[in-house]
């Protein structure tokens, strides 16, 4: 059998294991229903984190603050890894020819970013992930001419091809046609995060969530799905938030409430230091206690001046005008927490294998790095360290071996009967956004997991004819997979990073672990274990 | 206010088009992604109109579309703004082949780019006194397609490369060390743009990016084309 990897996403971390690959001679099939271009990764405003090595910083001390931030569940040894790899990462970026920002002596210049103690994130202007994108892209370009790259674009993943063992491949799906391909090869996942399965999530509306879910429903380990970062300022689209960036709170933007028609500053009232500025998931869970009593949070910044607006945030006034149709400059914006990141996701060990022989995951879709929450800057490291040590871990493993013939799925098709995807996919949505909302209890989570079970119950019996095979699938199996991240925040009774129990509100040593999700037998089984232990 | 929105319809390329009418009621704060986000959710949701779209905030080219007659990225205008004496009209993209309603296949502006070999082999490295804001510029471009629809000179499937394929080869070409890629990429540039294009900038005036098509062209055209 010819040696083919299958990598399934083509954003950072899969153009990473994808040019990884090619380097080594090692032939490709990139499968991705968009180009890249159209990938998440394109979004990611503001920058790449990475210790100069300096006296002041080191990547022990980037380790460590990825650690503390991570509040001690993400795997050290993986942690200390990417950070090692960092500077060489961002050299090899700028010989590339990526447009960073420079400094006064022509070199990447960086910022200071929340919860660093110095400097170490370097960028491109606010479009870090658009202009890092076009250098994998014009990488990934070359091989592509060269044949040693296969771009399959147009194509979704159905379903991995497994046994009880181990990966064989997967099933492809042309959406619009229905046309499905197999492809047989060591498999490696790199398909984002959950967005679709909330749908108040600020990146892309492709990143659906159902890839995860599939291999879940497939056997495949979950861990930390309760862990998902909360952007304090978003405002709402159809279909998904948009970031308003911190920029805004930090040139002097003041989020208030309204009480009897009067303005309340809350975050100034009940933290008069840092006011506005405190760090994102504290003013993301005071959002939610206003929200909570029926209130509208607004981020007013029609105070700040000419000169502020427009040095500094003709950025954030396009985009209120181009999108809210709101002039920032004259009235208040309606803001509400997001989702941002995923920090949870397909269990890898610190070489991004999964917990299934011959696959493999990285990037937002995978659960490593990040522990508890994620410091900003290390979303595209981790993406772009994560892919290539993916691809390295399986050119370092076995050959696959023949699959066992006929290789049957695990799950045959429903019957069908009349439904709505459209419906159903929406009623998942609402359950998981109040479910996992940023604060949660016995209570809450309960309520949410028995509304899930309804759901299913309803998915189960429905096919919905003018929804494809796979929306159908991934309908079914993203409320497994959400039944399971349910499930793992009911059992993490403590407060923790961005999971916060309203019913649990300390940190307990007995959970400084992972949260893994398993589905066997028929059932969701949730336990703990220390990163860096065995599978 | 209230808008009469047409969609034009076709299962595939073999199927014939038809033009599907929704009647929008609201204030018109409104993108068209989010009408159509909103319309498959409701009225047209055992029937939904495909159309493709990613971030919704104009930062990956994915929902381009003509609206109106004009190719514009459907998460960035209002109906309000778009509407002509109370009506909207939704169509692919005319110069690409159609896949289905409103996706088109736009494989080729990618094609292309791997045809003219337009990546960085060797990096020159001795001068770091290039132009790196236009570079920077260069590369925000987003392949959705709205400078090829627009061109008078481009039609998929023909030579002409046009303005997204030129855009990127001017900053491979400027990047890339002296040598025989650098010439091919030249060859290539001369042979797919330069030999086409009509100098009308309707490219530069459709481009959701507003990237600076006319300076990009001038400074490629300065290396000795």
């Amino acid at each position: 059998m010819e040696k083919t990897m299958i990598i399934i996403g083509a954003g950072a971390a899969g153009l990473s294991a994808a040019l990884e690959f090619a380097k080594n001679g090692i032939k490709s099939i990139l499968v991705s229903d968009m180009p890249s271009e159209r990938a998440q990764s394109v979004m990611a405003e503001g920058g790449i984190n990475a210790a100069l090595n300096t006296e002041s910083d080191s990547s022990e001390l980037h380790a460590k603050e990825t650690m503390k931030a991570g509040r001690y569940i993400a795997d050290p040894r993986a942690v200390s890894q990417m950070t090692a790899a960092a500077p060489e990462i961002i050299e090899k970026l700028f010989s590339d020819g990526m447009a960073f920002t420079l400094d006064e002596e022509k070199r990447p210049d960086v910022r200071a970013f929340g919860g660093q103690s110095v400097k170490r994130t370097f960028f491109a202007a606010a479009d870090t992930g658009k202009q890092l994108m076009h250098v994998l892209i014009g990488q990934v370009r070359r091989y592509e001419a060269e044949g040693i790259i296969e771009r399959r674009t147009g194509w979704t993943f159905l379903k991995l091809l497994h046994d009880s063992e181990q990966a064989y491949g997967c099933v492809l799906l042309h959406p619009i046609t229905q046309e499905k391909m197999t492809c047989y090869g060591k498999v490696l996942i790199a398909s984002g995060g959950l967005n679709g399965m909330f749908g108040n999530a600020t990146g892309s509306v492709r990143n659906t969530g159902a890839v995860s879910a599939n291999l879940f429903a497939s056997g495949v380990k979950f861990a930390n799905g309760e862990f998902i970062q909360y952007h304090p300022t978003t405002v709402k689209l159809h279909g998904k938030n948009m970031l308003i960036t911190e920029a805004v709170r930090g040139e002097g933007g003041r989020l208030y409430v309204l009480e009897n028609n009067k303005p309340v500053y809350f975050m100034e009232e009940k933290y008069p230091e840092l006011g506005n500025l405190m760090p994102r998931d504290v003013v993301a869970r005071e959002e939610w206690l206003q929200m909570k009593q029926g209130k509208q949070v607004y981020l007013d910044m029609s105070h700040l001046g000419k000169e502020i607006y427009e040095k500094r945030l003709k950025g954030v006034i396009d985009d209120c005008i181009r999108f809210l149709a709101l002039d920032p400059r004259k009235e208040p914006i309606p803001v509400l927490p997001g989702i941002h990141y995923f920090m949870g996701g397909i269990w890898v060990d610190a070489d991004h294998r999964t917990s299934m022989k011959n696959l493999y995951a990285a990037g937002e879709c995978a659960c490593q790095y990040h522990g508890a929450n994620r410091l900003g800057g290390n979303s595209l490291l981790g993406a772009l360290y994560g892919g290539s040590v993916a691809a390295k871990s399986a050119m370092e493993d076995e050959d696959i071996m023949e699959p066992p013939s006929p290789l049957v799925s695990d799950r045959e098709a429903k019957e069908q009967t009349a439904g709505s995807y459209v419906e159903n996919w929406q009623a998942l949505q609402d359950i998981m956004k109040n479910g996992l909302a940023i604060i949660r209890s016995e209570e809450t989570l309960q309520t949410a997991l028995a509304d899930l079970d309804k759901l299913t119950e309803k998915v189960k019996k429905e096919y919905d004819t003018t929804a494809t095979e796979a929306e159908n699938q991934a309908l079914a199996d993203c409320c497994l997979l959400g039944k399971a991240l349910l499930l793992g925040a009911l059992e993490r009774k403590e407060s923790r990073g961005a999971h916060t129990r309203s019913d649990y509100p300390a940190e307990r040593e007995e959970y400084q672990k992972q949260t893994i999700a398993e589905f066997t037998g028929g059932k969701i089984q949730i336990y703990f274990q220390k990163a860096g232990e065995q599978k | 206010m209230t808008i009469e929105i047409s969609v034009k319809r076709q299962k595939s390329k073999d199927e014939k088009p038809y033009i599907q009418k929704f009647l929008y009621t609201g204030d018109g704060n409104l993108t068209v992604a989010d009408w159509l986000t909103e319309v498959n959710r409701k009225e047209a949701k055992t029937d939904r109109i495909a159309w493709e779209c990613g971030c919704l905030e104009k930062k990956c080219g994915a929902c381009a579309m003509l609206v109106n007659g004009y190719p514009m990225l459907a998460c960035s205008v209002f109906l309000k703004n778009v509407a002509k004496r109370g009506k909207i009209i939704l169509e692919p993209f005319h110069k690409f082949p159609l896949i289905k309603d409103l996706i088109v296949d736009r494989s080729t502006i990618f094609d292309t780019m791997k045809h003219m070999k337009i990546w960085l082999s060797e990096k020159d490295s001795s001068d770091y006194s290039w132009d790196r804001e236009l570079q920077y510029k260069a590369g925000q471009c987003l392949q959705c397609g709205c400078c090829l629809e627009i061109c008078p000179n481009f039609l998929a499937g023909r030579e002409f490369a046009g303005a997204s394929a030129m855009a990127e080869a001017y900053r491979a070409i400027e990047q890339n060390d002296w040598g025989d890629h650098r010439n091919d990429m030249k060859k290539e540039y001369r042979k797919r743009f330069f030999a086409y294009c009509g100098q009308s900038f309707s490219c530069k005036s459709v481009c959701p990016q507003k990237l600076p098509l006319d300076a990009i062209q001038a400074r490629i055209n300065g290396f000795k084309i």
